[in-house]
């Protein structure tokens, strides 16, 4: 309880703007995402529009808008939520590819457009078994083998399976990077610059700001797990695809659908992408069956480049030769 | 049985064409500036019976939906001599809530609902919103007991009548909850019978904390008639769950190495050396030899 | 043939002595290699890794290819010089020299270019800082440290007897600092049999580490691709097959540095055509061992092949890694038991074309083994940004690649010009050792 009002203080100060509107509240948007959701105020140095209560727009500067999260340091980054063991179900027959939690997440940790955090693949095993859409956090597995090869322990797992990485440990080796089988890792090839958090507010829980030659990835977004709100990408899918929680409590939910996780994983066959790895993820997956969506829905609203990248999959090289067909 | 049942449906019908605020939580909507402003209202009555309004108000234009900060609402509670209950100003997600004291007398229509409503004047430029939910204050008894070795749930549900009297709630449909982590699991369903306006359920195994504590949750919620109530208790029914990572401590992953690999390492470093510093002696040895001879020469 | 110090001496010292226009120009262009390679360094230091063809699924490129290139051949040619040594070779004599100097320059170049794969060079004492032994990284840091250490002792030691030679050979035109050098180099070392016996006996034990030292550090470096999970890594025959590939590559380079300083040094004399086909029977036999096990890795990935390991092989074939594959793999293997196997083909030109075909298909087996294993990860590469598919060299590369090998040339004309190319002392002693015994 203590830590949430210390939360909602902290909040509550970063809307202290001292704007010479003459207006003496402001209405703002109230956290980081908010603000970066809206496209046209993405940018660096840029001004951002407000809006006041009286209905006004006004500009202020976008550096002056901090998100007022509470910042963990990097040694209680170690420690994790006490006896909490976090896992995440994907049911894969909801997933449409609306990339609403990749969005989520960009958004949430100011990633550039390009790099994704979370991923949706779409998998194809063989050219006669069925397409379906894949999203793929970093598995959080329990016998991480990043973690194992890291030379200087930048990157830990902790008590509540999460595995964060510490940039400013980090040397850039990139042995994670081969190490994961899942490409979950991603590399900071050159000075990011996407980032409005200063230096000083750095904590492993949001891998925020990223900084030039270390490595980031998904962080099962610890910072809103310790606010008791769902991971952005879990809350932001208007699927409800996926489900996340502690499995020590053995429940799980999409925000709308609270279930017994050993109940769902068992009545719906449940199980982990490439087990026969041995990492022991904690990421599980319901198998894309009784689809709620046509396959194609996914690839509506995607760009003639954005297809492009599936074009090594079977049943997008049928779709593309049947199009020429005609 | 019947019957009764289809008279709580008519009763429930004509309250929500006659009753005013027929919906649980009512929205508002005034639009200015292109911004439509929108204010709703809920209310909640928690285990320990504070009963508290709840409001969000928001602007919304085109894709942009953000929410007022430092609105200063009004509530009030009746219809005709309405009664000013409080005023409260919202935080940065445009929510403020507002607890009603319990000691007040509440102004109740016929059909002992009490009509709470939200006011929101703005500023200059901007229309006024209102809100408004009608209510009847019910209360819920939850027993956990075990009956025959059964863990039995077991619900009350009573209203106060205009004459002070207690009344059972009849044919409620209420959900049991526990609580966790992030949400409320649904654990079952019961029914409040049209008698007494009890009813109970059984409790199956499922994870508690450390110790095997649970909180159970009996709630009726977003009800037309009575909104959102619940009650609920602790008590030590889960299954005790303890997960200890902490005994991982010499691992491949860990911080600390597994014992054979430092021993391993151990045994190469010093097996080098040992070597290496033999041969710095000898090599020491060469040259105090050389000086010797030089010092002969 | 007999050889004492004296005339070995006025043979060499000229070599010492004298540098020429040639060898200021041929310098000059490796420096101004040399200096380019800076200034791509400079690029990738200024703007990230980006300016590298290097992206997030193939994280490591030809820095890494050349890191475990340079490594190989230092290993091999402490491999070499160390089993010549304790097998006491009747014909080590003129090339231990040179294998051991093979041994500490790639040895000083190859951990270079691992560092220019690693993102904050500015944390890289957090190596020694905050060490975690589990990671094959850290491994490698305190095995190549050992290896760098135990191989300098053991170049240095082997380097006395001529130092205490230089100091006392009177005619020897230096500059006094250079003489002051050697003989403080030179460890008051007097010939005594005393003396002799320490230092035989210290050559012995150090020889004996090397090898162990090299084996174990070669294998470690396989590791760190041996433990991951990717296809075409994860394999158990990975340590065995780097050590063989290793020497192997660095008998080829012998057999190169061999010729070239005899052209240069006209050394025709002491380096003949038994030396280059002795070295070549080694290299035919390393050969075989290095085919055989390349056979055997692809051969069990191919035969029971697992989806990964057949989509990496259905790569190698297929893409223009097939002709890359052919070229390192086939002639690589071939070329060199065909020339050093048939006796009309056993010329010191033949069997030097053989050992130059080695060391390069070697940098390509290197480049295969890392590359397309990167560019087949489990999940699909899907992504808009067409770099990132697949792999291929930019210019900082190049440019860092061809550093690499002018420093290695320009370390071994500094190192002619210091030290004579070819041992006395090892000359002089296989002489007393060996008389009689050679086959001529």
């Amino acid at each position: 309880m203590e830590e949430k009002d210390e939360n909602k203080g902290s909040r509550r100060n970063f809307l202290k703007l001292g704007l010479g509107v003459g207006v003496t509240s402001i209405l703002a948007a109230t956290s980081a995402s908010l603000l970066t959701s809206n496209k046209a105020f993405a940018g660096n140095s840029e001004k951002i529009k407000v809006l006041t209560q009286d209905g006004k727009l006004v500009e202020v500067n976008k550096a002056d808008l901090v998100p007022a999260d509470q910042i963990v340091s990097r040694e209680d980054s170690h420690k994790g939520l006490p006896n909490r063991k976090f896992a995440m179900v994907i049911d894969l027959g909801k997933c449409k590819n609306a990339r609403k939690c990749i969005e989520a997440c960009q958004e949430g940790h100011q990633l550039p457009k390009e790099q994704e955090w979370m991923r949706v693949f779409l998998m194809q095993d063989t050219e006669k078994t069925a397409p379906y859409w894949f999203p793929r956090p970093c598995f959080h597995c329990d016998n991480p083998l990043c973690v194992s090869v890291c030379p200087v322990g930048a990157t830990y797992k902790r008590s509540d399976g999460i595995v964060l990485v510490d940039n400013e440990r980090c040397i850039g080796c990139k042995f994670c990077m081969t190490a994961c089988p899942f490409s979950a890792r991603q590399f900071h090839w050159k000075e990011p610059t996407t980032y409005t958090v200063p230096e000083e507010k750095y904590s492993p829980e949001t891998n925020m700001p990223g900084r030039e030659g270390t490595v980031g990835k998904c962080v099962f977004c610890p910072d809103k797990l310790r606010k008791g709100e769902l991971p952005r990408c879990a809350s932001a899918c208007p699927m409800g695809v996926i489900y996340f929680g502690d499995i020590i409590e053995d429940t799980v939910t999409n925000g709308d659908e609270t279930i017994r996780f050993s109940e769902l994983i068992k009545n719906r066959a449940g199980y982990r992408q490439f087990e026969e790895l041995g990492t022991e993820p904690s990421v599980y997956y319901l198998p894309p069956v009784d689809r709620q969506f046509p396959l194609e829905r996914g690839l509506d609203g995607l760009d003639e480049q954005q297809i492009k990248k599936y074009d090594n999959v079977p049943y997008i090289k049928n779709l593309k030769e049947t199009k020429d067909g005609i | 049985m019947k019957s009764n049942r289809i008279s709580t449906i008519i009763v429930l019908l004509i309250s929500m064409l006659f009753v005013q605020a027929f919906s649980y939580a009512q929205e508002d909507e005034a639009e200015y500036d292109g911004y439509i402003t929108k204010l709703s209202l809920s209310y909640i009555k928690n285990t320990n019976n504070v009963k508290t309004l709840r409001c969000v108000i928001t602007a919304k234009k085109g894709e942009i939906n953000l929410p007022l900060e430092n609105a200063e609402l009004k509530f009030y509670a009746g219809n005709e001599q309405s009664l000013l209950l409080g005023v409260q100003k919202t935080n940065n997600e445009g929510f403020a809530s507002l607890d009603i004291n319990n000691e007040l007398k509440l102004p109740q229509d016929d059909s002992g609902a009490v009509l709470y409503r939200v006011e929101y004047k703005g500023l200059e430029n901007s229309k006024d919103v209102t809100a408004e939910v009608s209510v009847v204050d019910i209360n819920l008894e939850l027993s956990l007991e075990e009956i025959d070795s059964v863990k039995t749930i077991t619900v009350k549900g009573t209203r106060i009548g205009k004459n002070g009297e207690i009344l059972p709630v009849k044919g409620q449909d209420l959900t049991i909850y526990v609580k966790r982590l992030y949400t409320n699991l649904k654990i079952g369903e019961i029914n409040l019978s049209e008698d007494e306006g009890i009813g109970s359920t059984e409790f199956k195994s499922i994870p508690g904390d450390s110790v095997g504590n649970i909180l159970i949750i009996a709630k009726i919620e977003d009800n037309e008639l009575y909104a959102t109530v619940e009650k609920s208790k602790e008590i030590k029914w889960g299954s005790i769950v303890s997960y200890d990572r902490t005994s991982k401590k010499r691992e491949l992953w860990t911080n600390e190495a597994p014992i054979w690999m430092a021993i391993t390492l151990a045994i190469f470093l010093l097996g080098v050396w040992y070597h290496l510093v033999r041969v710095f002696i000898k090599m020491r040895k060469i040259k105090k030899l050389g000086e010797q001879i030089e010092g002969v020469a | 043939m007999e050889y004492d110090s004296s005339k070995l001496m006025r043979e060499f010292a000229p070599q010492i002595e004298k540098t020429s226009k040639s060898w200021y120009l041929v310098f000059a262009t490796l420096l101004a290699f040399f200096l380019f390679g800076i200034f791509g360094l400079y690029t990738q230091i200024t703007k990230g890794h980006v300016v590298t063809g290097m992206r997030d699924n193939v994280v490591w490129g030809v820095y890494i290819v050349n890191f475990i290139f340079f490594m190989g051949m230092s290993y091999a040619g402490a491999l070499i010089s160390g089993i010549l040594y304790l097998f006491k070779s009747s014909w080590r004599g003129p090339v231990i020299r040179m294998a051991e100097l093979i041994t500490i320059i790639s040895l000083f170049i190859g951990p270079v270019f691992i560092l220019f794969c690693i993102g904050r060079l500015d944390r890289l004492y957090y190596l020694i800082l905050f060490p975690r032994i589990q990671s094959p990284i850290t491994w490698d840091v305190i095995a190549i440290s050992t290896d760098l250490i135990g191989c300098i002792i053991f170049l240095y030691l082997s380097f006395i007897e001529d130092f205490a030679k230089l100091r006392d050979y009177k005619e020897l035109q230096l500059p006094k600092w250079r003489k002051r050098l050697y003989k403080y180099l030179a460890l008051g070392y007097q010939e005594t049999p005393w003396q002799y016996k320490i230092i035989s006996h210290t050559k012995n034990i150090m020889a004996a580490m090397v090898i162990a030292i090299a084996i174990i550090v070669y294998s470690v470096l396989a590791w760190i691709f041996g433990v991951t999970l990717q296809p075409g890594w994860h394999s158990t025959i990975f340590g065995p097959y780097f050590v063989i590939a290793a020497v192997y590559s660095g008998t080829g380079m012998l057999i190169v540095v061999m010729w070239i300083f005899r052209k240069v040094y006209k050394l025709e004399e002491y380096i003949t055509e038994k030396h280059f086909v002795n070295v070549g029977v080694l290299l035919l036999i390393l050969a075989a061992f290095f085919g055989y096990f390349t056979f055997s890795d692809y051969l069990t990935k191919w035969y029971g092949s697992i989806k990964m390991d057949k989509v990496l092989i259905d790569k190698l074939f297929t893409s223009e890694y097939y002709y890359m594959f052919i070229a390192s793999n086939y002639l690589g293997v071939l070329v060199p038991i065909i020339v050093v196997g048939i006796k009309k083909f056993r010329t010191i030109t033949n069997i030097t074309i053989a050992g130059l075909i080695t060391v390069v298909s070697l940098w390509f087996n290197r480049y295969l083994i890392v590359v397309p294993t990167l560019e087949t990860p489990y999940f699909p590469i899907q992504d808009v940004r067409s770099e990132w598919l697949s792999y291929s060299v930019t210019w900082v590369e190049m440019s860092l690649i061809l550093a690499g090998i002018s420093v290695f040339c320009m370390l071994f004309m500094l190192a002619s010009k210091f030290v004579p190319i070819i041992s006395i002392s090892e000359m002089e002693k296989h002489t007393g050792e060996t008389r009689g015994l050679m086959r001529d």
